[in-house]
């Protein structure tokens, strides 16, 4: 072999691509020739000088957040059911809920007769205040109804907020930070991260805090946490319920809390109540009961702090 | 029951892309870093890679070099952006000349640092970079390259040739103008 032979295959033998026989004649050439040797020498020092600089270019590293979250993206994804649900299927979901609804509420009026309605968290046979419904003053059925269906309709944009937003990061316009929209659109979003975080030891299971904004989704602004239990993320959304029906608002008191409502959007376990002004929606993978559990331990804090921005309107 | 078994396959099917692919994640962020040169973009770009690379798991073979199954996404879906982006960039006729011209094989310089080898690095073509990165730092073997990047074997090795002397010109350079002594250099 000669030199110029060596020159031509000399990168073809660092990467490992030549046949068996042409690198033992390399190999020979080498022991042979020393400024071929060199050569070599200088080809692999540019190969470690490259490598060490793509490893130690802090540049060029993925922050811990980044990967972070797109673990717990991926994750949720690939465990998430993706089931594509047809516009008929959601119409008769929310019939079914309507139904249910409707169902409960004639039920629940004939056994109590205007008697305080509290629903007692069985789990731990205490009064749970979150769930507690304050007995609501006598309301044609339609109202109702209306109101059920139009938290339901506003669950299904919560939950798609929490699949586009947290889960894929795909929203067509950028968040933007919580504190600034609450400026800008909604004070109920203001000092909403820190309300939320407050219940953090109430919350247990080793739930953390991930990020907070407000976002868009489908038209409708939402106050954003997004909170992590193990591998699952969880979304805490508040949106105002300015485009609810006129007859929905004027009947909302202010001291009327709606019980939370637990439903599945998607496959995601959506936990919501509402003020007279906002509505608050849990969203996550999590079982349902873990999910609704979440709801409760943050419903009298959020609901609170909501209640107050809204006196304040 | 149904369910059950979906979910139970779901999990085995997540268990074994957090395993195969996961551990890429850094090198190929280095890569779409290096790529886009700007992180948010960086970021779209390797989050749109593995969402797509676990949609496509069923596809990859189980033992085969997964990081190269993922580069390969990378840069097609890198391809599809710049073409939605009507910002197709053909290589150019001019850039291969330039690097025919480099006739001779200049010495290492030694001493360098990081960010000065990245600097000269960036002062190549951008085809001749990308084959010099896929090999010199990522190990790809030349078939991995040439279907990463849709081109030849041939094309592959004539690139990172050139890409090869024109980055050990551009750090004699630099190690000219510095004094730095090479490796390599006859004594």
């Amino acid at each position: 072999m000669q030199c110029s032979d060596f020159y031509k295959i000399a990168d073809s033998y660092l990467g490992d691509e030549l046949l068996i026989e042409t690198n033992h004649e390399v190999i020979s050439h080498l022991e042979a020739c020393p400024a071929c040797h060199r050569e070599l020498a200088a080809r692999r020092e540019l190969r470690v000088q490259l490598r060490a600089a793509f490893a130690n270019s802090a540049a060029l590293q993925p922050s811990p957040a980044f990967t972070n979250r797109l673990h717990m993206q991926l994750r949720a994804k690939a465990l998430h059911e993706t089931t594509t649900v047809t516009w008929g299927l959601w119409m008769a979901i929310a019939a079914s809920i309507l139904l249910v609804f409707t169902v409960g509420l004639l039920a629940t009026r004939q056994t109590t007769h205007n008697t305080p309605i509290e629903i007692v968290d069985s789990g731990r046979g205490n009064r749970n205040e979150a769930t507690q419904v304050t007995s609501p003053s006598p309301q044609p059925n339609s109202t109702s109804d209306a109101v059920n269906l139009f938290m339901a309709e506003a669950a299904e944009l919560a939950a798609g907020d929490h699949r586009d937003c947290a889960i894929d990061y795909k929203l067509a316009e950028k968040p933007i930070p919580l504190e600034e929209a609450g400026r800008r659109y909604d004070r109920a979003y203001i000092n909403l991260a820190s309300v939320v975080m407050s219940q953090q030891n109430q919350l247990a299971g080793g739930v953390q805090f991930v990020e907070a904004h407000s976002c868009g989704f489908n038209g409708k602004r939402f106050g954003h946490i997004i909170l992590k239990e193990g591998k699952h993320l969880v979304s805490v959304l508040v949106t105002d319920l300015d485009d609810a029906p006129a007859e929905i608002a004027a009947q909302s008191s202010p001291e009327a809390r709606q019980p939370i409502v637990n439903s599945s959007v998607e496959g995601y376990q959506v936990s919501y109540f509402a003020t007279a002004k906002h509505g608050i929606f849990i969203v996550s993978d999590l079982e349902a009961a873990r999910n609704s559990q979440i709801a409760s331990i943050l419903a009298p804090s959020v609901y609170e702090h909501i209640k107050r921005t809204e006196r304040l309107i | 029951m149904f369910k059950r078994t979906r979910q139970d396959e779901r999990a085995r099917e997540w268990s074994a892309f957090e395993q195969e692919a996961m551990p890429h994640m850094d090198d190929l962020f280095r890569i779409a870093k290096w790529l886009m040169r700007d992180r948010g973009e960086a970021e779209d770009l390797v989050q749109e890679t593995f969402m797509q690379a676990l949609q496509s798991f069923h596809r990859y073979e189980q033992g085969t070099n997964a990081r190269a199954w993922l580069v390969t996404i990378m840069y097609r879906t890198r391809s599809k952006r710049i073409r939605q982006a009507s910002r197709l960039r053909l290589v150019s006729d001019v850039d291969e000349r330039i690097a025919e011209t480099v006739a001779f094989e200049p010495p290492t310089p030694q001493g360098i640092n990081d960010e000065e080898v990245l600097r000269a690095l960036e002062h190549l073509p951008s085809q001749f970079q990308e084959v010099v990165v896929l090999s010199d730092v990522e190990d790809f073997t030349y078939k991995e390259i040439a279907e990463t990047m849709d081109v030849p074997i041939g094309t592959v090795m004539s690139r990172l040739s050139r890409g090869r002397k024109l980055l050990r010109a551009e750090l004699s350079k630099y190690a000219n103008e510095q004094g730095i002594r090479s490796a390599g250099a006859d004594k």
